[in-house]
């Protein structure tokens, strides 16, 4: 050890020249690590971002069927369709509220679940219900129509607004809300 | 066949209220559009044919679909004439905004029919049926369906894209678009 610091401090120039080397060369694999460090980080967070629930709910009709017969009931037709961004499956469930003013003139809701057995009460026999969960594959798009039966109970109150939201397997939620809502009479 | 709106008699009505109506006795059982109309001068005359017919055809009539003289100003709006012949002489034109009522021009086409009413916004069309004050018409083929499934086809086209749908799902999502708006129109009777 005494003979290396000899030779050091009697010639030190080449190896002050290998120690900077050296350096240089840690530092250009530290750099490199670093580089590689960050691209991986952004892979993983650009995967998650996409594999993360991300959708969009949009209503494109929307009809209160009244059935007029022995039997008057009405029922709440919403042509709906979601589009998945994500890169993973997702499953979704629709839900109807009703926001209504009740006989001492405040604000009230009601949530009435999509029962898709609806249809065979309705003279739409061919129309496409959705299921109860709509499952839905990666970065694809399902639209088809949902269905309510509207409470007897609402048949005198003023309805202010409807909204139908659908909620993912991941508990992420839209809500479209609509204060229009078009009448078909079908007389029997 | 088209007309160019610059030749017709100007009496143009908006559609204040839509929806549907069937009745077993009424345009053979079949799911109708509704409108319930309002007009854009003020005239009444569409309202005396109403009330004098009730429910009943009105007689002989002419249809034709339209667009405006000035397309390039008014691309979006489209004009369904309907010319009362028979026993009362009228003229008139729907306007329809394409954009926000397509559905309701292609239920027209589709179905070859329509009930008209008069009233405000806010009168349904639940309304207008409980107090009698309609008269259907037939809208038949004439010669505008292969246009109007083109020009269908393209705001469809355009309102997807906008709402993010890769241009690989587009002709689907379009196809079954079109084929659930018009299912709500195909009926069954003799059900609960």
């Amino acid at each position: 050890m005494k003979q290396v610091i000899e030779i050091f401090l009697s010639n030190p120039v080449p190896f002050t020249i290998l120690g900077l080397i050296l350096t240089v060369l840690g530092l250009t694999v530290a750099y490199r690590k670093l580089i590689v460090s960050d691209k991986s980080l952004e892979i993983a967070k650009s995967k998650f971002e996409s594999e993360k629930s991300k959708f969009n709910l949009y209503l494109e009709d929307s009809f209160r069927l009244n059935i007029k017969g022995n039997r008057s009931s009405k029922y709440l037709l919403f042509n709906i369709r979601i589009n998945n961004f994500s890169t993973t499956k997702n499953t979704f469930s629709p839900l109807l509220t009703i926001e209504y003013y009740d006989k001492e003139h405040t604000k009230s809701k009601i949530k009435i679940n999509h029962q898709p057995s609806h249809k065979n009460k309705i003279p739409q026999k061919d129309i496409t219900i959705m299921g109860q969960t709509i499952r839905i594959e990666e970065k694809d798009i399902k639209s088809g129509w949902v269905i309510f039966e509207q409470p007897k109970s609402l048949s005198n109150k003023r309805i202010e607004k409807y909204s139908v939201s659908m909620m993912d397997s991941h508990k992420n939620s839209a809500v479209i809300d609509t204060f229009l809502i078009k009448d078909i009479v079908h007389e029997i | 066949m088209k007309f160019n709106y610059k030749n017709v008699i100007d009496n143009r009505y908006i559609v204040a209220e839509d929806g549907f109506f069937s009745n077993p006795e009424f345009g053979e059982g079949r799911l109708l559009p509704a409108v319930v109309l309002k007009s854009r001068n003020g005239e009444n005359k569409l309202q005396e044919l109403i009330l004098m017919h009730r429910r009943m055809p009105p007689g002989d009539v002419v249809i034709r679909w339209g667009k405006p003289s000035n397309i390039l100003l008014r691309r979006n709006i489209l004009y369904l004439q309907i010319e009362f012949v028979q026993p009362v002489e009228l003229v008139l034109q729907i306007e329809f905004h394409i954009k926000d009522q397509y559905s309701l021009i292609d239920a027209i086409i589709e179905s070859r029919g329509l009930i008209l009413s008069m009233g405000e916004i806010g009168q349904k069309v639940s309304m207008k049926v409980e107090a009698g004050e309609i008269i259907s018409i037939e809208v038949p083929d004439v010669g505008f369906d292969s246009d109007w499934n083109k020009i269908l086809n393209k705001i469809l086209k355009k309102k997807f894209k906008k709402h993010g749908v890769s241009k690989k799902q587009l002709k689907k999502i379009v196809k079954d678009h079109i084929s659930h708006m018009r299912q709500i129109l195909y009926l069954r009777r003799g059900v609960d």
